[in-house]
């Protein structure tokens, strides 16, 4: 059956013509001797005809109407290019929201839980550009709880998820079965996110794990100690220019999450490779600067085109 | 007028030259947008956004390049965006799919009057539940099939659109029909 499931995998590229030589004359030789591929051929065989027979739906009625009124509304082509449509301050406003981010992450690593309330209270400032062109991020700042259970939101999912793999980050080249992202999500809370005292003893695994909503795992992290609340891995921020390609690379990156919305965090020891991906895009990368650097294991890039 | 002369009018505002240039396109990518959105309205107002895009950035075009694979990898772009700001927003799109697919298949089987009944029925359903299968799919594996089984595409005009090398496409290709496919199963006494 496990040899039937291989030669299955073929049959799309087999029907399509673009099999190589070999692989088809082995399927054709197993088709001849297992009905059970054959059926499986002829299934996938209509499915790929139903396919081709889905109708090309017409227009709307409104379309051009429509498409016109809105073009005129703009009148002439601008002479620019779409990456002078970002925001006049989009740059300034992505500092803010990376500084935010970073000082968030700092405060989050090195205060005494206790401190962290009136910390947040100082974040709660964000500037009216930011406010103006970026609501979403300015409203996650803004509404960041001045309980300590919510400082650490971000780093929290930072933590958890790389749990979900059976190897610590600073054993980089072990982590394979992080799961993906496939949309930015805000990360939720839960006690399942409650790292065990035995996972905590692991750099990786220190990061961020403060928050999570629970009042055991707030007792944790004051327990712990500072070392433990390291953010490990790299946080970058993507702006809503930087293209489906580029962030389809970026998801593929070994243990690349989302932590919130635009915000991705990667194990640090992959550092090297998302420079080196990037330096195939378009995108420059904007180091926040050395100062970025909020512990030995964390970074903060942003994505710019 | 040629295709770069009606470029060149178009960038100067030439709005009846731009809708001469957009003619060909249009309806394809009103279907991408289909498919690989699941309902007519978002079709509607995402590949009006495409073609604005298309519009406002016409200077950044290129002009010894592919007018049309410009377009298509906007519109492909364009979707997946909507889908993944749709699934921050955590919005439901699939529910009105069929829905929205009604009246689309109803128009097609009416073309069809010498059909058998019962086979019409039958394809009705088969395309009902393509339509779910692929709306099911990952938003990279939707947009292969839309571009390659439903617009009848090359997989040199895939690397092109989406930037990927011809071996990735193929790759993904593969993996995007074992997907499909798999969410067919249960419905494999249609096909």
């Amino acid at each position: 059956m496990h040899e039937c499931e291989k030669f299955q995998n073929l049959i799309p590229e087999y029907i399509d013509g673009t099999i190589s030589k070999a692989d088809e004359v082995r399927l054709t030789e197993h088709l001849e001797e297992c009905p059970h591929c054959q059926k499986e051929l002829e299934f996938t065989r209509n499915v790929m005809k139903s396919l081709k027979e889905i109708p090309s739906a017409p227009l709307p009625e409104q379309f051009h109407a429509e498409l016109r009124r809105k073009l005129e509304i703009i009148g002439t082509p601008s002479k620019k290019t779409l990456l002078h449509y970002l925001p006049k301050y989009s740059f300034a406003v992505s500092a803010v929201a990376a500084f935010a981010l970073m000082v968030m992450a700092y405060h989050g690593n090195w205060k005494p839980a206790e401190q962290q309330p009136s910390d947040v209270e100082s974040l709660k400032t964000v500037s009216p550009v930011m406010q103006e062109t970026q609501p979403d991020i300015a409203k996650d700042i803004v509404n960041t709880s001045p309980s300590s259970d919510h400082i650490f939101a971000a780093n929290e999912t930072q933590t958890v998820k790389p749990q979900q793999t059976s190897a610590p980050s600073n054993n980089s080249g072990k982590i394979s079965q992080t799961t993906k992202p496939k949309s930015p999500v805000a990360p939720s809370s839960g006690n399942q996110k409650v790292a065990s005292p035995s996972q905590n003893q692991t750099p990786s695994s220190g990061g961020g794990s403060g928050g999570g909503g629970s009042a055991s795992h707030v007792t944790h992290q004051e327990t712990n100690g500072a070392t433990q609340r390291k953010t490990q891995g790299v946080i970058f921020v993507v702006h809503s220019t930087v293209s489906q390609k580029t962030l389809d690379l970026l998801y593929d990156l070994p243990t690349c999450q989302a932590v919130d919305a635009n915000y991705y965090q990667l194990s640090r020891s992959y550092q090297n490779k998302l420079i080196e991906l990037l330096k195939e895009c378009e995108y420059s990368i904007h180091f926040a600067s050395e100062a970025s650097r909020v512990d030995d294991s964390a970074i903060i890039i942003e994505l710019i085109s | 007028m040629t295709e770069k002369e009606l470029v060149r009018q178009s960038k100067a505002g030439n709005l009846d030259c731009f809708e001469e240039l957009i003619c060909a396109h249009q309806q394809k990518v009103y279907n991408i947008a289909l498919r690989m959105l699941g309902n007519e309205q978002d079709a509607f107002d995402v590949s009006q956004e495409v073609f604005i895009k298309v519009y406002k950035n016409l200077n950044g075009f290129q002009e010894n390049a592919s007018f049309s694979t410009w377009v298509y990898r906007i519109a492909t772009n364009t979707c997946l965006d909507f889908l993944r700001k749709a699934k921050e927003r955590k919005k439901d799109i699939s529910m009105d799919a069929q829905i929205a697919f009604d009246d689309g298949e109803a128009s097609f089987q009416l073309e069809d009057t010498s059909a058998d009944i019962e086979e019409a029925i039958l394809r009705k359903e088969r395309m009902q539940v393509l339509y779910r299968a692929i709306d099911q799919l990952r938003d990279e594996h939707k947009k292969m099939i839309v571009l390659r089984e439903l617009q009848g595409m090359s997989y040199q005009e895939i690397a092109e659109i989406t930037g990927m090398n011809l071996g990735t496409v193929k790759s993904k290709m593969n993996r995007a029909r074992l997907a499909l496919k798999n969410a067919l199963e249960k419905h494999r006494e249609l096909f």
